[in-house]
């Protein structure tokens, strides 16, 4: 019996032990229970792993409890198993198309802050940005970015800049602006597959572009942008550049960009920008060189060793890089950039101040040119189409408008006409004819081959206006205004331009045909408003010449400042004789002042290109008197001003060597009594003591618009009597001898030997 | 016999008692776990239906034996045969007539009517059997809440159609036609409560099975929507659920149940007790999360395997 109180006695403590065992146990599994909200993710905190039974699945010990750590609990699968419709529906979003890389170590480009843990391998894994007890978990999500169980909260794309910084920091890494507020509309299209913007929806965040899940394009990029679809999105019109020669799936489709992606792979926009980490500004994603700053990413494909073969700008192109001719015209019409690149009025012109590289053809976003089409003046990714009236260049050059309604436009008056290109005028528009933006012919981007031995620019006008050329019709004849000439020997100073062997403006230049011409203005004074169509004839007011030359003429006295005493003396018909007109049939009115006398073109008359027959002269005159003669004499304009006598004794051959210097008052010259040529030993003539163009020696003024009667100090005397060249030989007696020279009756009959003495 | 060889042999009877009291409570701490096999239900594999569907929830089989597929990440329903011959889908992305937005469940009634839980529309859609669009009604919920659809089952009683309202945790029972007949279930853990009612199945007697995803259970009701029992436990262990998905019974009423996140499929006998786990030659077969799942008049076993894109066809062995 004893045995038995023992074993019951024994029985009991064992019980007792089993008991305490069964109840510690229950209190842990009853713990454990109160924690079965936890267990719906935690699995492995289940008490089922700490029975003799077999699971159904396998304990997966490590990292159960560890906080922030990945595990079971945010494996894929155990966020699957709610999110696939039967809880939550994030099939079509979380595991569909692309997802943001789980289970890589970061890249070297990012920077995983402390507060985004990475599993125990160092690698992403969901937890990394999700989290059930996040900062940003909010079960149906809030503009606050608490949305979808981040582990922080996402406003505009936070919780991703918190690792890519260097593309949040798109300045710096010359990626896609971010956060700033855009011109740009953003299209209903772009939200329907996800997209989205900051809270206001003005501005571009990460999520604008990507979708961390259910990504259908490469790199998390919300729809597949292998045809940059997701960039024209926004940027429509920079769209049109799809099947243009700028499409380098075209034209260069295994060049490679600088992320090594070929354009048939990355698309026509990737192939020439990147959204991160480019190159260089405007998001260039081609092989810069130094000296391709931002406002001259063309030349990275056009330049002159690129190896492309394209289409380069030549060695005589369009100057770039270079202020507007007018910014405040050129800044209304076509944009300037600043040296970043960007868009500023107070920008430069650069080459996309005339190009559109995005767009062919101005005037249809439909026609998009193709690989082998060869462009002209109406597309060539011009800003404006430049064909007919040359309105692109004239959107700056807006002083060469005129050229459009005058002789020049050779569409009118040459349309077979071509230029270096082979292209008519109505192809390259007016502007196209002369000049061509790139590949031209010389720095003044001469689009025609020179012509002749002349000077540079004499070479040009004579392009066409030769004997075969286009305007064969106007020719400067045998006798016409000297031209490669500088003014420094004559002493004259000018406020035309004068130019340089290479056609540039320089002041101690030489007079060539534009220093007279513009060629790009018909009349300076008066744009034409009923232009006729073809040939019109011109007159001294207009004919391209920079100044209007009648009725004063002002561009002749640009010059000749000396010769514009004339006006208003007798010797401007404008006084004397409006209506006596010249070789070329101009009254005073159309030729001007000094048309009446001198034909700058086209005379007839070597000696001072004389516009007039000349006149008879008799057996003592020389052929200078015959200028003179042309009007004093019968029948003509000045036929009552006919000196009686105007000849000096024959033989008495007179030395004017000390009254040659022009700019002297006591100057007189004297003239080869054949050529006309100033010389310093011959006989005197009208010019010699009579200056036509000055009323009176002792006054450097013009007349006084009246008629009027000379004396012994007007007349155009070239100087008084008491210091001409008379006393030279006369003495005293010259005061006699000049009161009388044009008076046969006073004067004296020479003697065969001695002096000349007055009766 | 026992107690003579103690006093014979003199040894000491109290110590062993002891020493056999403390193996006993130790042992219960000590002994390892996979000591016990896992009871099977042994199936022979048969074949894939892989139709290029994206993440398929559901399926039913018409009166003709052909497979009706719910692709809703694709917005479509596919059509194959019994053998898994393509046959045609029908379905597009939108909210019009015949249009889908992430559809999760499917039934077909005796006379070939195709009932869809458009889900993302909130709505069920009818079809002919060729996809033809036949009528929709919407599934309301009579407040500002927007309702879940996610599966449907069709009742010979009635023509009742049970819709299982995912987010709002009742089940709403309608006439074909559409109107509401009644409904119940609230957000609880007690009987008749649900966290999350998923898919649904009926026996003969009309009675309806319901996953109750979150609660880790399948209730099984009237159809009128008394509780009459409930089948699983919250766990890892044989008889447990962690999430179970998908049900169906077969011709002798078994229950079969699967849980999409263990990946397996668990079998119960009618009055609900524990049969065993699918399994393949006594090893438990491993399924990529199975969802939606039927047993077809052949005794196949059809089983959605979500993230694997396909059916997955069984057979019965037992």
């Amino acid at each position: 019996m004893p045995h038995i109180s023992r074993i019951k006695k024994y029985a009991a403590f064992g019980s007792l032990i089993l008991l305490t065992v069964m109840i510690c146990q229950s209190a842990f599994a009853l713990d454990m229970s109160s924690k079965r909200d936890c267990v719906v993710c935690h699995v492995m905190w289940l008490d089922d792993f700490r029975t003799d039974k077999e699971s159904l699945i396998d304990f997966e010990p490590g990292n159960v409890l560890m906080k922030d750590t990945q595990g079971v609990v945010s494996s894929e699968g155990m966020c699957y198993s709610c999110h696939d419709g039967y809880i939550q529906d994030s099939r079509h979003i979380t595991w569909n198309f692309n997802s943001h890389p789980t289970f890589v170590k970061p890249s070297n480009n990012i920077n995983v802050p402390m507060e985004l843990p990475l599993s125990v391998k160092g690698e992403l894994y969901c937890g990394t940005c999700h989290s059930a007890h996040g900062k940003g978990a909010s079960s149906h999500g809030d503009p606050m970015g608490r949305t979808s169980l981040f582990r922080e909260v996402n406003v505009d794309s936070s919780l991703c800049e918190k690792c890519h910084r260097n593309e949040a920091s798109y300045k710096n890494s010359n990626s896609h602006p971010l956060h700033t507020t855009t011109s740009l509309k953003f299209p209903d299209e772009l939200f329907e597959p996800g997209s989205k913007l900051e809270i206001n929806r003005k501005q571009v965040t990460c999520q604008s572009c990507h979708k961390i899940h259910g990504a259908k394009g490469k790199k998390i990029l919300i729809v597949d942008n292998g045809d940059s679809s997701l960039c024209m999105l926004c940027h429509k019109e920079q769209g049109a550049i799809a099947e243009t020669k700028h499409d380098l799936r075209l034209t260069l489709p295994d060049e490679k960009n600088v992320k090594d992606q070929s354009a048939a792979e990355s698309g026509p926009c990737s192939a020439c920008h990147t959204p991160h980490r480019a190159a260089g500004k405007k998001l260039w994603a081609r092989p810069l060189k130094k000296g391709n700053p931002a406002t001259q990413l063309c030349l990275t494909c056009h330049g002159e060793d690129t190896g492309y073969e394209i289409k380069g700008t030549g060695k005589h192109s369009h100057p770039i890089n270079v202020d507007p001719i007018s910014k405040e015209n050129a800044a209304d019409a076509l944009p300037l950039f600043a040296e970043d690149g960007s868009k500023s009025p107070k920008g430069k012109v650069q080459c996309f101040t005339c190009h559109d590289i995005h767009r062919w053809d101005p005037d249809s976003a439909d026609n998009r040119g193709g690989k082998s089409v060869e462009g002209d003046s109406s597309n060539s990714f011009l800003r404006i189409s430049n064909n007919f009236s040359s309105s692109l260049c004239l959107k700056c050059h807006t002083d060469k408008k005129q050229i459009v309604t005058s002789d020049h436009n050779l569409e009118v008056t040459a349309p077979k006409e071509k230029n270096i290109q082979g292209v008519t005028p109505s192809v390259s528009g007016p502007c196209g004819v002369c000049h061509i933006p790139h590949n031209a012919n010389s720095d003044h981007l001469w689009a025609k081959e020179p012509f002749g031995d002349k000077d540079f620019v004499t070479q040009l006008c004579t392009a066409c206006h030769n004997e075969n050329g286009a305007a064969r019709e106007k020719l400067l004849g045998i006798n016409f205004h000297a031209v490669d000439v500088t003014l420094k020997k004559f002493n004259i100073t000018t406020t035309l331009p004068l130019y340089d062997s290479e056609g540039n403006v320089i002041p101690d230049g030489k007079v060539v045909c534009i220093t007279c011409h513009d060629p790009h203005v018909w009349d300076p004074n008066n744009p034409i408003k009923d232009y006729p169509g073809k040939n019109v004839e011109g007159d001294a007011r207009n004919s391209f010449l920079r100044k209007t030359n009648s009725p004063s003429s002002d561009l002749c006295k640009a010059c000749h400042e000396d010769k514009a005493f004339v006006d208003g003396t007798d010797h401007d018909l404008n006084i004397t004789n409006m209506e006596a007109k010249n070789l070329l049939g101009q009254t005073v009115k159309e030729s001007g002042q000094c048309g009446v006398c001198h034909l700058v073109h086209n005379s007839p008359n070597k000696i001072k290109l004389w516009a007039r027959e000349y006149g008879k002269i008799s057996r003592h005159e020389d052929i200078a008197d015959a200028l003179c003669n042309s009007c004093h004499s019968k029948g003509n304009p000045a036929e009552s001003k006919i000196p009686l006598i105007a000849t000096h004794p024959e033989d008495k051959l007179i030395n004017n060597i000390m009254r040659s210097d022009r700019s002297q008052i006591d100057y007189a010259p004297i003239y080869d009594r054949k050529t006309g040529e100033e010389v310093h030993v011959g006989n005197i003539s009208c010019p010699s003591c009579h200056n036509a163009h000055q009323w009176s020696p002792l006054v450097k003024s013009k007349g006084i618009n009246q008629n009027l009667e000379g004396n012994a100090t007007t007349s155009f005397l070239r100087n008084v009597s008491y210091d001409n060249i008379c006393i030279d030989c006369h003495g005293l007696d010259a005061l006699f001898r000049y009161k009388y020279f044009h008076d046969p009756v006073e004067r004296v009959e020479p003697r065969p030997s001695g002096v000349n003495i007055v009766r | 016999m026992f107690k003579n060889t103690i006093k014979h042999t003199n040894v000491d009877v109290r110590r062993i008692y002891i020493y056999l009291i403390i193996l006993t409570a130790f042992s219960s701490l000590c002994i390892p776990a996979n000591l016990f096999a896992l009871e099977c239900i042994n199936t022979k594999f048969l074949f894939d239906i892989k139709p290029s569907a994206n993440q398929p929830s559901d399926m039913a089989i018409a009166p003709n034996g052909d497979i009706y597929l719910v692709d809703g990440v694709n917005n479509r329903v596919i059509s194959v045969d019994s053998n898994g011959r393509w046959k045609f889908s029908f379905g597009s992305k939108g909210s019009d007539n015949g249009q889908f937005r992430i559809p999760l469940g499917i039934d077909i009634s005796d006379n070939g009517k195709v009932f869809i839980a458009d889900t993302g529309n909130h709505r069920i859609q009818v079809f002919d059997l060729t996809g033809k669009f036949l009528y929709m009604f919407p599934v309301k919920t009579g407040s500002k809440s927007k309702s879940d659809p996610v599966d449907i089952v069709v009742s010979k009683l009635k023509n009742y159609l049970y819709v299982s309202d995912n987010d709002n945790h009742k089940i709403r029972v309608y006439r074909q036609g559409g109107a509401l007949e009644f409904e119940w279930g609230k957000f609880g853990e007690n009987y008749g409560a649900f966290r999350y009612p998923g898919m649904m199945v009926l026996n003969d007697f009309n009675e309806v099975f319901v996953v109750d995803v979150l609660n880790t259970r399948v209730q099984k009701f009237d159809p009128f929507g008394e509780y009459i029992t409930d089948i699983g436990s919250w766990g890892v262990l044989e008889g447990s659920f962690f999430r179970p998905k998908g049900v169906a019974l077969d011709t002798s009423g078994r229950i079969f149940v699967s849980d999409s996140y263990m990946g397996v499929i668990q079998g119960f006998t009618d009055l609900g007790r524990y049969a065993g786990v699918i399994c393949n030659k006594n090893q438990k077969r491993a399924f990529n999360t199975p969802v939606g799942i039927i047993i077809d008049k052949d005794n196949r076993l059809l089983v959605v395997e979500m993230r694997a894109n396909k059916i997955t066809v069984l057979k019965l062995l037992e």
